[in-house]
């Protein structure tokens, strides 16, 4: 009997050789002042700049500002991009640091991370998830929110750098290694950071 | 491996951050250990619950107005960008060259000096000459004479780029003519997004609703197309719009417009509108929109598949 991995955890599958290179040739093109070319990186890649941001900060407004802030800090950077990584991993690394100052300032303000922040109000995390087993067990699912609340709060104690150690790897799914090079430290150091944050969360959650 | 030594390496194992031989030698561990199987199956129970934390998706509506908010911040940037540049050739940056230029001509550069001032003095009193620091700006000193019909005159030739502003409400003839322009050609999609906020509210008119139309079909910005989509909803029953808001179903690239024209094709749905609907349901790679069609098709009480 093989073991497997966990179930659920997406991998980042590496792009195809000609995703890549069309990404160079925009990425050349927005470097030359090409803004049909930029609007084109930020159509590939702010999906997922925006759902790193909604999800780290629980809050839509906040996660606007992230990816508004980020965008225009890459657009503003893009000259000093020499392709030494990946693009993404450059863009990442912008989101992730803005996404840090927030939750530094907001570990400050100490705020209540169960609930989602939205245009129309706050609104409980779990009624604003579209549930996918909505004809579920009531009682399964009343558990369920339970656990879902006890989690956000566990996470919410995390340290900031933790937070995001942790979303980066156990929900986005990337390496360690692209973690670090992210967050501008080693793998090593992230791989002891997502041991403290996982550490904490057992303890939280016994 | 010791017991002890796969203890440590779980985590990682589940995470999939060991090596070929890390995951191997775990693997043939827990195999013969039902100790260290157990504890591996605990933690991947563990990090499974985990999971029970909702996770958060965008909506295609929200990444619409993040891009539409982003394309609006990088078009004021780039107009201030712009306009920064253009102080390089401010006309007082120009007469500084000049004088560092003719810096071992002293003749010449006061003879420049006093057409300065001649120019200056010249404006001042109603003349229509251009060197007027503020109303025009040059944008090129195509040549720099001296002396060329003696006398110690200087001759320069320059261009220079005036802005202009036109004034007057959105049906004047001239203004129109300008935002259809505008909203057309003009290569800046913060100036389009501005033009087209002020031409939906005239979509009435058959002009203004070609031009809608125009750029719902060609504008290569999302945000524009989605503004233009916008200022066409009363005229969902439109034929022309119809056909426009099938051709976005079917063929636009961005999700958030397809939905959208999927809830303007709705406001009065038509039998002939359900092959569309099965086709796109079928075809579509995205599941909200596709999700979106097949509550559409279940609204008409039409069959999701097509057969």
């Amino acid at each position: 009997m093989r073991a497997q991995t966990l179930p659920g955890i997406a991998g980042v599958t590496n792009k195809p050789a000609s995703a890549v290179s069309h990404d160079v040739a925009l990425i050349q093109a927005a470097q030359q002042g090409d803004h049909d070319a930029f609007e084109q990186l930020v159509r590939t890649y702010d999906h997922s700049v925006l759902r790193l941001a909604l999800n780290l900060l629980r809050s839509e407004e906040d996660a606007r500002d992230a990816y508004q802030e980020a965008f225009l800090k890459a657009y503003r950077n893009l000259a000093s991009f020499r392709f030494e990584c990946s693009f993404h991993t450059w863009l990442y690394r912008i989101v992730t640091n803005i996404c840090l100052d927030h939750l530094r300032r907001r570990s400050v303000r100490k705020e209540d991370s169960a609930v989602l922040e939205t245009a129309d109000g706050r609104r409980d995390l779990f009624d604003a998830v579209e549930d996918q087993r909505s004809e579920a067990d009531p009682e399964r699912e009343l558990l369920r929110r339970e656990l879902g609340h006890r989690i956000e709060e566990a996470l919410s104690k995390l340290g900031p750098r933790e937070r995001m150690v942790f979303e980066l790897k156990h929900f986005q799914g990337l390496r360690l290694r692209v973690i670090g090079e992210m967050l501008s430290t080693s793998e090593e150091t992230a791989k002891n950071c997502l041991y403290r944050a996982t550490q904490k969360l057992r303890a939280a959650l016994a | 491996m010791s017991c002890e030594q796969v203890r440590t390496q779980i985590n990682w194992y589940l995470y999939n951050e060991l090596n070929e031989p890390e995951r191997t030698a775990v693997e043939d561990h827990v195999e013969s250990c039902p100790t260290c199987a157990a504890e591996l199956e605990k933690e991947r129970a563990f990090l499974a619950q985990l999971r029970a934390r909702p996770e958060l998706e965008p909506s295609v509506a929200l990444v619409a107005e993040c891009r539409h908010d982003l394309m609006r911040s990088l078009y004021r940037e780039e107009r201030q960008r712009q306009q920064g540049a253009i102080v390089v050739f401010h006309p007082l940056e120009v007469w500084r060259r000049l004088w560092s230029w003719m810096g071992l001509q002293p003749v010449a550069a006061l003879a420049v000096l006093a057409m300065g001032f001649l120019g200056g003095w010249y404006v001042r009193n109603g003349g229509t000459h251009p060197l007027n620091p503020g109303e025009a700006q040059i944008a090129n000193i195509s040549g720099v004479n001296l002396d060329p019909q003696g006398g110690g005159q200087v001759q320069i030739s320059f261009d220079e780029v005036r802005r202009q502003t036109l004034s007057g409400k959105p049906q004047d003839p001239r203004i129109q003519n300008f935002l259809i322009f505008a909203a057309k050609s003009y290569g800046n999609p913060g100036v389009r997004l501005d033009t087209i906020e002020i031409l939906k509210e005239r979509a009435s008119e058959r002009d203004i609703r070609d031009t809608l139309l125009y750029v719902v079909d060609n504008d290569k910005n999302a945000g524009v197309r989605l503004k233009a989509l916008e200022g066409l909803k009363q005229y969902a029953q439109d034929g022309e719009v119809r056909q426009a808001l099938i051709r976005v179903l079917t063929n636009d690239d961005n999700p958030g417009m397809r939905v959208q024209a999927i809830d303007l094709l709705m406001v009065s749905h038509t039998n002939d509108l359900i092959g569309v609907l099965q086709d796109v349901a079928q075809k579509e790679n995205n599941n909200y929109v596709r999700m979106r069609c097949q509550t559409a098709l279940r609204d008409m009480n039409a069959s999701v598949e097509s057969f």
